[in-house]
């Protein structure tokens, strides 16, 4: 009987909004995985035991969604009824979307001339672009309008086009190690 | 002679008695067993005050040896003296080909394509061999702690895979081990050293051992023990370097590598022991006598490092790789610990000096403290400590995918996720009227299907007929605490199910496990009919001992009289049966305890999270 009812933030105590505390967060998951991991229950009988590894996934992924800031505003927006439309939309400004394909060569480049400085400097830059979209997603949540949410949306679909950048740019500079 | 203990009256003593747990590090080349006594965790010597087990088995006819005697008669006896098997666990013939292993011994391709090993006992399995090791650690245990184990914990190394996971886990089952947990090597190292030095903040874990690295990075935070990351080579490892080490003597000394199993393992031991001295000293000598050869040499400290340098380097990008998926940088890390016996080579300290820009600790034996660590665990999950204790979060070490169109591989965990997790993804049909999905299971980081390793197969049939795209197929995957996978695959329009729990190729079957342990040491006096009363003694006393202890905690506050009354009869049913000796009956009474008590169980648990929170300052609701 996992608890569906209870949304993530609930689950994992804290109020659901994008600013949360993480430490809180943090502290208060350590807590109930206390009470719950399978760890708890190696003693217990097949049912308790089935049911503790439920759980703890189920608190696993709460705590893993809730403390990706991009992971946590998909949810949060889901929970205000609003659909990032992650996949689907990919309807983006020429303007950003030029700036992605200028980051996606200096990747190349990067990868070209076997740098591990030129990949180091461009995820410093892609860092910098996520913070910035942090506290537009921060703002956009706090006004709540149907307006300001389309905009967090937006803001998120952007988030995602870094996210995918930065893995690429990470795997570059695994490869560039090996 | 020790008194007998007296219980008051009304009281069960079971809930009281300390139950006999241990820690196993099986390692590559040395074995240990340790155990917590007197609330001291420590390894179990044996009779003659040895605590190192070298992890090798010689069979004869009639006649198996494991340990030091084994090792005695390697050089005489290479053909039927088997080492370092730990290597081959989980693995096929094809694999052990490809990663340029040559094994002074013979190997055959079994059925199912798993690896064995010919001796003049008969051909053998990894998952054979490595259960005779555990075995005698049993037996020591045993002996040393005056009673039957209730439970273990088995270390493996955290970059073990599914398979190699699998088959440690086979091997347990043969040697009549009951595995209360499968634990990361370098976790359990962790263990030993938190608890020791009460320290908190991030560790680096750097774990060489004899045929496996290992690194992790964790968070101790108080008492509990997150795994950010983890990475490593599962056959990387001082056997390599012995064979770099065994190649140099082999050029200097004009060998060609055809004269002989006895010279090349004799070559093999002179490469081990010269690595050993030259930790102490610069120089180290190097002398080969057989009846039909003779060479005399030496190797210096000097050149000792830059045959191993290539090694030691392939390190250190797992290293790199960790401490990104970690998200922490170099001078974020508290402390590095050395882990394994590899760690004694001056070259691979000094690179790790180098690497993390501070001294590692040694403080703790590098051989004992994964042992150690896994008899803490151990302790714990028998149920010796009350409630303020550790808690392990561990992660999966590789990611785990699907197979897509055009042989792609669609990652539907990926690595480092904390364990249990369980993930879902949907897919749909590519053709109209597709009728049945192949749903083909891949671990590994690369894209293409070739570059993974394949888990395993199986077919969601009986889909009803519909336009391609249309059907909406979700696939699971859950890993339990032990980073072991089930996958289960359901149509949720029609409702068509499949699900298996993933055995790799190379695994045993349940059957074959079956007819060894009927064949085995462990069982030979025991029949099947035994075994399985056993068993269901064992889930029994759980279970009784689980719920008795839960009621007493709420019972009163968690249920309504009747439901109370339902309850202790049930209990009290189990109870009679366990008395008696029929294995049927006790399981019936277990199933029937558990159909009485699903609702408790269920309210059990979300009161436990309540009581979790409740403890905690929740964040204030902004106004």
């Amino acid at each position: 009987m996992i608890q569906h009812e209870k949304n993530y933030f609930e689950l994992l105590g804290v109020s659901a909004s994008f600013d949360l505390d993480v430490a809180v967060l943090s502290e208060n998951y350590r807590a109930v995985q206390r009470a719950l991991h399978p760890d708890r229950f190696a003693n217990s009988s097949e049912k308790e035991r089935r049911l503790s590894v439920q759980h703890a996934a189920r608190i696993n992924d709460a705590y893993n969604t809730l403390k990706s800031p991009l992971l946590r505003s998909v949810y949060l927006l889901g929970l205000r009824g609003v659909d990032v439309q992650i996949e689907s939309n990919a309807n983006m400004a020429p303007a950003f979307l030029m700036e992605q394909m200028e980051l996606r060569e200096a990747l190349d480049d990067a990868a070209m001339a076997g740098s591990t400085d030129q990949v180091q400097t461009l995820l410093e830059q892609i860092d910098a672009r996520e913070r910035q979209l942090h506290k537009e997603l921060s703002a956009g949540f706090e006004e709540n309008s149907d307006a300001a949410l389309q905009r967090v949306a937006l803001n998120v679909r952007k988030l995602q086009f870094f996210s995918k950048l930065k893995h690429d740019a990470e795997q570059v500079e695994a490869q560039l190690d090996e | 002679m020790a008194l007998l203990q007296i219980s008051e009256p009304g009281q069960s003593a079971v809930p009281h008695q300390r139950k006999l747990a241990a820690g196993i590090d099986l390692g590559t080349t040395n074995s240990l067993v340790a155990s917590v006594r007197s609330g001291v965790a420590e390894t179990l010597p044996d009779a003659t005050g040895r605590h190192i087990l070298p992890s090798v088995v010689h069979y004869a006819a009639g006649q198996t040896t494991v340990g030091h005697e084994a090792l005695a008669v390697a050089v005489q006896d290479p053909l039927n003296t088997i080492a370092s098997v730990k290597r081959f666990m989980g693995r096929g013939l094809d694999d052990v080909v490809t990663l340029g292993e040559q094994p002074p011994y013979e190997l055959l391709s079994g059925e199912s394509g798993m690896l064995r090993i010919r001796t003049v006992a008969g051909d053998v399995s990894p998952v054979e061999v490595s259960a005779t090791i555990l075995n005698q650690l049993r037996e020591r245990a045993e002996q040393t702690l005056g009673g039957d184990l209730v439970g273990v914990v088995i270390t493996v190394p955290a970059y073990f895979d599914e398979a190699q996971r699998h088959a440690t886990k086979d091997a347990a089952k043969l040697a009549g081990l009951n595995v209360l947990r499968l634990l990361n090597e370098p976790t359990a190292a962790a263990v030993a050293y938190g608890l020791d030095t009460r320290a908190e903040g991030v560790i680096a874990v750097y774990d060489l051992g004899g045929g496996t690295f290992d690194i992790s990075i964790l968070r101790l935070n108080k008492g509990v023990f997150e795994v950010l990351a983890t990475g490593g080579d599962s056959a990387l490892g001082g056997d390599d370097m012995d064979r770099l080490v065994a190649q140099w003597i082999m050029q200097q000394a004009g060998i060609k590598g055809d004269e002989g199993h006895q010279l090349m393992r004799l070559v093999l031991q002179q490469a081990r022991a010269v690595k050993e001295m030259l930790t102490d000293v610069a120089v180290a000598p190097i002398s080969l006598q057989l009846a039909e050869f003779s060479w005399q040499g030496e190797l210096t400290r000097v050149q000792l490092n830059q045959l191993i340098e290539p090694l030691i380097k392939k390190t250190l990008a797992p290293c790199r790789r960790a401490l990104r998926d970690a998200g922490v940088s170099k001078d974020e890390i508290a402390e590095v610990v050395l882990v394994g016996g590899s760690t004694r080579v001056l070259a691979v300290r000094e690179a790790v000096r180098e690497f993390f820009g501070r001294d590692a600790l040694v403080n703790i034996d590098p051989d004992k403290v994964v042992a150690i660590g896994a008899a803490l665990q151990a302790d714990v999950l028998v149920g010796n400590k009350s409630d303020e204790e550790m808690l392990l979060l561990d992660v999966i070490p590789l990611s785990l995918g699907l197979e897509t169109m055009g042989g792609l591989v669609e990652k539907i965990i990926p690595r480092n996720t904390t364990i249990p997790v369980a993930r879902a993804q949907e897919f749909t049909t590519f053709k109209d009227g597709q009728t049945a999905l192949a749903v083909h299971v891949l671990q590994g980081e690369r894209e293409t299907v070739g570059d993974c390793r394949s888990l395993a197969r199986f077919e969601l049939r009986g889909i009803p007929p519909m336009v391609a795209g249309a059907a909406r197929i979700r696939v699971t995957f859950q890993v339990d605490a032990d980073g072991l996978l089930g996958v289960s695959a359901r149509e949720m329009i029609s409702g068509v199910e499949a699900s298996i729990v993933v055995k790799p190729s190379y695994g045993l079957t349940d059957s074959e496990i079956e007819t060894m342990l009927r064949d085995s040491f462990a069982h030979a006096a025991e029949d099947m009919q035994q075994r399985k009363l056993r068993e269901q003694q064992v889930e029994a006393d759980r279970e009784i001992e689980a719920l008795t202890s839960a009621l007493a905690e709420d019972g009163e506050r968690l249920l309504s009289a009747d439901e109370r009354q339902q309850i202790d009869a049930a209990l009290a049913a189990l109870i009679a049966q366990r008395a008696g000796s029929n294995a049927d009956a006790i399981k019936a009474a277990i199933v029937d305890v558990e159909r009485v008590c699903a609702d408790y169980v269920a309210r059990r648990m979300n009161s436990n999270i309540q009581k979790a929170l409740a403890g905690h300052k929740l964040e204030e609701f902004r106004g």
